[in-house]
């Protein structure tokens, strides 16, 4: 992202926050929102600063930034939201079977076709067993629990 | 004493206690390689093995487990950028650019000397100099703490130089967040935006994962690329990497061994404080500081020699005087009692050999950890053969089942998953994940520390007695002005640098 806008946008994230937070703690007393309060102000004066120096054009060296393909990003985390919601009704180990086969196919890059289906079940079923061995049958790890396993 | 080291160097070498050592040292490096298994937890869940054993063979056992998990920590840090463990947040600075440029090999064998080295500096303090260093525990108050944080706090600074003010804005973000939850000092819930539980507060583990695992998962999975990194095996890296230290790097793993000993003797501040610590005066010290952060062995060193030399640290105070200098050495503590063993300057007269054994076996399980960590090296580096497609899946599922790990909550998973989009977003528009955990880290000790400080300046009457007029706060001061100053002129430098190639690109 260009270094001024990259600027405005922290330079408003970060007003935003602090007013969110100075909103939410207005009714604290003093002791408990001291510390935060000047998290607050300070966070106030340098977003003015990032949004001043945005506009004026930034000086500020901006690393480079590889190009990235938000369907496959956006899908990462949508799918990772119902593997979530998942685990809450199905369970962990079921969830995470679906959720690993599923998206590895997916994402990979071989193609959506059987034999890759084939290579992502295998990956399913081998990590699923391994966490299941890791967290449940050594550590006793309580993993959530849901309709299934 | 030389009798008595003697004697618990020889029941440390029995086959049991060496079979123990190394199976203690293989579970901690894979629990601390796994994001969201701490230290703390490979330590607990074996302490009730333990109790089966002679109480010598338990403590072994939970040593090297406590070892193995603060350097594994290292494997998941320079190899998916996602710290295994809260101390290895430094690693990542040089460790996660050494294995993008195709040194993975030598990176993670940087991390296991480098801890091996911190690990042996640490037992031999805690072997020769626990007397006087717990008594220096003791003159840390609330104020020296406070300026403790505020010391790591400036390594914000410094670990942005070039972009120092979304560094400050990172860092300022991370100790706002880490207030959420019920306040310190009068238990009054605050900043929960009307969702209740929010008052359990951010826990720092599944916000790491967050901002380190899951944002990298969705940066590669959306980068297309195929692989994390190019790797191919480099026979020989061991060699060359323990000649670099040899010859580049003894002072700085002195330095951070003992940094990293010194704060680990304080209760609360761990292996997250001193690897970060140890990195800041490393690259201040360093003839060319601009290197840090581009992926360099001794950036590595700082950080890996550092966390690991705490252990020796942490035991310091639980062993001379009952209190525990970090969570695990806690639950160690706790095993100790269980055997009826009571911690304090007594146990080394009253139950030497059991004390000597623990303390010499410590030694031997850092020499055991080069050997067993180099073998793990050999499977664990072939992760980066793996596509990119399947790591990224495999990774988002121990992400979740890690953050659900530390307290059995669904919350933490949520946590994690916020945390993810706010540093893929946030690094997207030059926000700095490593000042944003920091600032999470260190935000509640700072704060407690401040009210502690500020209830004893109500009391004493003067905030400038209680704040500045102690030795250890005045050197945390000038060390803090110090820290600030040289990132201050390095940044200037850069500029300067910058400027020059601009203008000499234009000639």
């Amino acid at each position: 992202m260009a270094g001024r806008k990259a600027d405005l946008i922290a330079g408003v994230a970060s007003i935003v926050v602090a007013l969110l937070f100075g909103f939410q703690g207005r009714e604290l007393s003093l002791a408990s929102k001291i510390f935060p309060l000047v998290l607050e102000v300070f966070l106030v004066l340098m977003g003015a600063v990032l949004i001043l120096r945005g506009l004026r054009g930034s000086k500020e060296q901006q690393g480079g930034q590889e190009q990235i393909d938000y369907t496959r990003a956006w899908l990462v985390v949508l799918a990772s939201l119902v593997y979530v919601a998942a685990i809450n009704y199905i369970g962990f180990y079921v969830s995470s079977f679906v959720f690993l086969t599923l998206l590895s196919w997916f994402l990979n890059d071989r193609g959506r076709n059987l034999p890759s289906l084939g290579i992502s079940t295998l990956f399913g079923l081998l990590v699923t067993g391994a966490l299941y061995a890791t967290f449940w049958l050594f550590l006793k790890v309580p993993t959530p629990q849901g309709l299934l396993f | 004493m030389w009798e008595q080291i003697g004697a618990g160097l020889i029941n440390a070498l029995q086959p049991f206690n060496l079979f123990l050592a190394i199976a203690g040292l293989t579970g901690g490096i894979i629990i601390g390689a796994l994001p969201g298994l701490t230290a703390t937890m490979g330590v607990a869940l074996m302490v009730p093995l333990t109790f089966a054993m002679d109480p010598a063979s338990g403590l072994i056992m939970l040593g090297a487990i406590y070892s193995g998990a603060i350097y594994g920590g290292s494997n998941s840090a320079i190899l998916i950028n996602t710290p295994g463990t809260p101390s290895a947040v430094a690693t990542t600075f040089d460790g996660w650019p050494m294995c993008r440029a195709g040194k993975a090999d030598e990176a993670l064998n940087t991390s296991l000397i480098a801890s091996a080295f911190g690990g042996l500096v640490g037992t031999l303090f805690l072997l020769f100099l626990a007397a006087p260093l717990a008594r220096l525990a003791l003159k840390f108050g609330a104020p020296e703490f406070f300026w403790l944080c505020i010391f790591g706090l400036s390594t914000i600074a410094a670990m942005s130089t070039g972009n120092v003010f979304k560094g400050l804005v990172s860092g300022a973000l991370g100790l706002l967040v880490s207030t959420i939850g019920l306040d310190p000092i009068e238990g009054v819930p605050r900043f929960t935006f009307g969702y209740y539980p929010l008052v359990q507060g951010i826990e720092v583990i599944p916000a790491m994962i967050g901002l380190f695992s899951f944002s990298q998962v969705i940066n590669l999975v959306g980068s297309r690329q195929k692989y994390i990194a190019d790797y191919k095996p480099n026979p020989g890296a061991f060699m060359r990497v323990v000649r670099k230290l040899w010859k580049d790097c003894k002072m700085i793993l002195t330095r951070s061994s003992i940094i990293g000993t010194i704060v680990g003797i304080l209760p609360g501040a761990g292996g997250e404080i001193a690897s970060i610590i140890a990195y800041n005066e490393s690259k201040r010290w360093d003839k060319n500081p601009s290197r840090y952060g581009t992926g360099i062995v001794e950036g590595l060193a700082s950080s890996e020699s550092a966390n690991n030399a705490t252990i020796g640290g942490s035991l310091i105070p639980m062993l001379c005087l009952g209190i525990p200098g970090s969570a695990v050495a806690a639950v160690m503590m706790g095993a100790l009692l269980v055997h009826g063993i009571t911690p304090g300057f007594k146990i080394f007269t009253d139950s030497g050999n059991l004390a000597y054994t623990f303390i010499t076996s410590l030694l031997l399980v850092n020499v055991l950890m080069v050997l067993v960590g180099s073998i793990l090296i050999k499977g664990t580096a072939r992760v980066l053969n793996v596509p990119t497609s399947y790591i990224g899946v495999a990774v988002v599922a121990l992400s979740i089942i890690g953050s659900y790990a530390i307290r059995n909550s669904m919350l933490d998973v949520m946590i994690m998953i916020f945390f993810g989009l706010v540093g893929y977003f946030g690094s997207r528009i030059g926000l700095d994940t490593g000042a944003m955990a920091l600032g999470i880290i260190l935000g509640p000790i700072a704060e407690e520390n401040l009210a502690k400080s500020l209830a004893l300046a109500g009391a004493d009457g003067s905030v400038f007695k209680v704040f500045f007029t102690s030795p250890i706060s005045l050197i945390l001061i000038i060390l803090t002005v110090l820290s600030v100053i040289t990132s201050w002129l390095l940044s200037r430098r850069r500029g300067g640098d910058v400027k020059e190639a601009v203008e000499s690109g234009r000639a």
